[in-house]
């Protein structure tokens, strides 16, 4: 089995927001459809203060509850695969925003309109291609999200290569590959050897909101443990 | 006695049903309105979506009697905190209609939408 996982260490994240930018250029997500942001907050009292940096994208959940709001719902639009992918399937998406308001992260984003990337100019030729991935055809109405860069996952799976997913660039989420300070591995859990599972044991990386029992797939590194 | 209420509703709904439009069922025991709104016993509306006049706030607002405030937090500005881990944290307060819509702490949900609770459940899935 293979169960991709991402680990975000905040003690070396210093808010560049690198991985926010690669993302919007590799993923074209529209800036009132975020699929990575930078959370960033104060905390201590002074003169013992520290800035806060955190960034979110979708957390794949084990249990993902957006799913079952979908399911419930009868859309049946998200779907989780076997490597742990949950993704959004927009011919499907109805747009009721169930997904929405059941995720305990805030991921899902509702795309009203489709903003066209040169305001008031011909649409780019990106924008005009019609073959794109599946998860890149913007679609006006439907909610999207994170997809831990599955069109680029994908390609492994198809060529075989997945021992190669997280240790190379072209199978590796764009966000995890321009992180200047490495705070930001990718890989598979289920390896006992790999890069990401000996940075969970070393460095007690946790789950967040773990009450809400979806059993998220991206770890992270927090200032003063768990 | 569960069982009698749910034909009591029934029969309440089936009388309203003769009327043109069908109204939203309004009850005061959530038990039996969380398995009457899942057998599609109680009308509810049929559009699934979340604005005021859809199925979602017919379910939490009219047919169970939740008011704003038991969801929607405006006890300050009606955003989340700045430590809150919440993606979509900036929207809040959310604009609609020209009114400041409050934000919903999740945790609220796990009363009821938990596992082994009244409702569908969402979270700590097993």
């Amino acid at each position: 089995m293979t169960k991709l996982v991402r680990v975000i260490d905040t003690e070396r994240c210093f808010g560049c927001r690198s991985c926010v930018a690669a993302c919007a250029v590799e993923n074209h997500f529209t800036p009132d459809a975020p699929w990575n942001v930078m959370i960033e907050y104060e905390a201590g009292n002074y003169p013992n203060v520290a800035r806060n940096f955190v960034t979110m994208n979708c957390m794949h959940c084990e249990k993902p509850a957006c799913k079952a709001a979908c399911d419930a719902a009868g859309f049946k639009a998200i779907s989780k695969n076997e490597f742990g992918v949950v993704l959004i399937d927009y011919e499907k998406c109805s747009g009721c925003k169930y997904c929405v308001a059941t995720c305990p992260y805030g991921v899902p984003q509702f795309n009203d309109k489709v903003a066209q990337l040169h305001p008031g100019k011909e649409k780019s030729d990106y924008e005009n291609a019609t073959r794109r991935h599946p998860t890149h055809m913007k679609k006006a109405k439907v909610v999207e999200k994170c997809t831990f860069c599955w069109h680029k996952l994908e390609k492994a799976v198809q060529s075989g290569q997945t021992a190669l997913i997280g240790k190379v660039p072209e199978f590796t989420p764009t966000c995890d590959l321009v992180c200047p300070t490495g705070a930001r591995i990718f890989g598979d859990a289920d390896d006992p050897n790999s890069a990401v599972s000996a940075y969970i044991a070393r460095k007690k990386a946790t789950q967040i909101k773990k009450e809400f029992g979806t059993k998220p797939q991206v770890y992270y590194v927090l200032n003063g443990g768990e | 006695m569960k069982n009698w209420m749910i034909i009591g509703l029934l029969a309440a709904y089936a009388v309203g049903a003769q009327a043109a439009a069908p109204k939203v069922a309004k009850i005061v025991n959530l038990e039996t309105a969380a398995k009457g709104i899942r057998a599609g016993q109680l009308y509810v509306g049929k559009t699934y979506a979340l604005p005021e006049e859809n199925r979602f706030h017919n379910i939490h607002d009219v047919a169970l009697g939740l008011n704003c405030n038991g969801c929607h937090d405006n006890s300050t500005d009606g955003s989340y905190p700045e430590n809150y881990l919440f993606l979509r944290r900036a929207e809040f307060p959310y604009v609609a209609n020209n009114e400041d819509i409050g934000a919903v702490h999740r945790p609220k949900c796990l009363a009821c939408h938990s596992q082994g609770g009244i409702s569908t459940p969402f979270y700590n899935l097993k």
